[in-house]
């Protein structure tokens, strides 16, 4: 530790200087890591052993995971799941956002409305799995509306109190100034509801891809869906787990990315 | 949200809180009540209408969804109801045995907040729907199977809520508690805990979302208990019935929802709504 100190304390030429990280940071990832490999090794160890069928060793996984990349099996895949997504996502917000912002800003459509969405909202969307057929079909369609399902209730009631979230006296204000209707919602209610709406976009997003996965699975195998399926039914654990382990990872690119969009749409707030 | 602040008759059309009393005095048109019982009618009219219009095998009529909540009685349907969700606080109460100190701990401790915080991050934003075929092999199709899939719903919300609690908490009340010659032991037990009590609260009712929703895709998806018998009745096209049964479902968990929100207003009445303080985190 002295030593990083001295070196980073004498001026380097023609390089920046880090500083040092501070010590319970250097264990932290000293002990992250361990973790990480730790898990990996124990999970590496227990599948050469074979006790059990449904573990197989570390590394028969990642050869899986690597097959199903080069061969394009995954990303094609992948790729038909994104679809489903992105549908049943841009379904949600072009429904969501506008009524919550009216549900926010009216006191009629508070009154009547609020109650029917905040019920909505506590209903668990995979009920109606055994149902959705009769009205959609199974096929994309049926899966595009379950995957809207799943994230346009989130999304409404976090547009919702972004709107309530609209500082009284700002209001008041604006009315003062003689803004009123449009000019009120685009120059005071928009800008201060911003915030929780791309929260709610933000949230969306990973339940979108959640009620595609689960479209996939438990409406009709397809994509991403259908890879683990099948990989379950043949019992090919090496490929149903790297199939697992590529949805979720996909899962959390998106959400990097959200969250990335999100800190862009309100980093004028940010200081 | 410091609405109380603002005088009653300045309030705009945005942003209103209702103050009692004020009500009466609004013309009935614009009373809630009324406006309700005004379109919830005729939501249910067009309701009625639509059904009788597209027949049974499509969408089923009011009456027949309510002699699907009585046969629901009779068969036993709701009884197996109540059977999933015991099975569902089972899982649920080992995820908040499990989620609530590991997610205290990662709240006191950067450290631990750093070493397991992005593995717990990962999982809670990731499709947890995508490992079910993993954890039948592992567990069978029997009641471990269902509490394995509850508890991976609902564990990471346990985690998180109780954590970002344990953050929120204000620096001057420890650091007073500190000068105050306060202890580990007394601090834990007179600062931390009653100021994580409403986040731990959310952080159950939230959780218990999942955990129903859990519950759902896994008797689903084994075809199981309340998941079986909505299957049964939906190939069946028993519309009636499966809307009743869907419902008891949605009313039950409502009411689980309800306690936990009753109980965080009496236990906690300084606290105000603390969801969106979480909402950062998701």
């Amino acid at each position: 530790m002295t030593a990083q100190l001295s070196t980073s304390a004498s001026p380097v030429v023609g390089r920046a200087v880090r500083a040092p990280l501070p010590p319970w940071k250097v264990w932290g990832w000293t002990v992250r890591i361990t973790l990480l490999l730790g898990v990996l090794g124990a999970w590496q160890w227990y599948g050469t052993q074979g006790e059990s069928f449904a573990i197989p060793p570390f590394f028969d996984v990642v050869e899986a995971f690597w097959e199903g990349i080069v061969s394009g099996e995954f990303l094609v895949a992948a790729a038909g799941t994104l679809l489903t997504m992105v549908l049943g996502y841009a379904i949600a917000v072009a429904i969501g956002v506008p009524m919550g912002l009216w549900i926010g800003s009216s006191r009629f459509a508070r009154n009547v409305f609020e109650p029917l969405v905040h019920a909505a909202y506590a209903t668990p969307v995979s009920l109606f799995i055994p149902v959705i057929g009769i009205y959609t079909g199974l096929d994309l369609n049926g899966r595009v509306t379950l995957t809207a399902l799943w994230c346009l209730f989130e999304i409404m009631v976090s547009t919702i109190s972004g709107v309530r979230s609209t500082p009284v006296p700002l209001i008041e204000m604006g009315r003062a100034y003689g803004a009123g209707g449009a000019k009120l919602y685009s120059g005071v209610i928009l800008p201060a509801a911003l915030p929780l709406v791309v929260v709610g976009l933000r949230i969306g997003v990973g339940r979108a891809i959640r009620g595609a996965v689960t479209a996939e699975l438990l409406l009709s195998a397809a994509n991403l869906g259908e890879v683990i399926l099948f990989a379950g039914s043949l019992f090919d654990i090496p490929k149903l787990l790297a199939a697992i382990i590529f949805v979720m990872l996909l899962g959390l690119v998106l959400m990097r990315i959200a969250t990335l969009v999100e800190r862009r749409a309100t980093r004028h707030l940010q200081h | 949200m410091s609405l109380d602040a603002v005088p009653a008759t300045a309030t705009p059309g945005v942003s209103v809180q209702y103050v009692r009393g004020r009500q009466a005095r609004l013309p009935l048109r614009h009373r809630a009540w009324f406006q309700r019982t005004l379109v919830w009618g005729a939501i249910l009219v067009a309701w009625q209408l639509f059904a009788m219009n597209v027949g049974p095998f499509f969408f089923p009529t009011i009456p027949e969804v309510l002699a699907g909540a009585i046969e629901s009685f009779a068969d036993g349907t709701y009884l197996t109801v109540l059977a999933s969700f015991q099975q569902m606080l089972v899982g649920f109460a080992l995820a908040a045995v499990v989620g609530i100190p590991l997610g205290l701990l990662m709240g006191q401790f950067k450290f631990v907040d750093f070493v397991i915080g992005p593995f717990v991050n990962a999982f809670f934003v990731t499709s947890l729907a995508a490992l079910l075929p993993f954890i039948i092999l592992l567990f069978g199709t029997g009641f471990e199977f269902r509490v394995a899939v509850v508890f991976l719903f609902a564990v990471f919300y346990l985690i998180i809520t109780p954590a970002a609690g344990v953050r929120s908490i204000d620096r001057g009340v420890t650091e007073m508690g500190t000068s105050f010659g306060v202890g580990p032991v007394r601090r834990l037990w007179s600062i931390t805990l009653p100021g994580t009590l409403p986040f731990v609260i959310t952080g159950l009712r939230l959780g218990l979302g999942q955990a129903v929703q859990g519950m759902v895709v896994a008797e689903l998806w084994v075809s199981i208990g309340t998941g079986r018998k909505l299957l049964s009745l939906g190939y069946a096209r028993e519309l009636g019935q499966f809307f009743a049964a869907a419902a008891a479902v949605v009313l039950i968990g409502a009411f689980l929802t309800a306690l936990l929100l009753y109980g965080q207003r009496k236990l906690t009445p300084w606290a105000g709504d603390v969801e969106q303080a979480v909402s950062g985190a998701r």
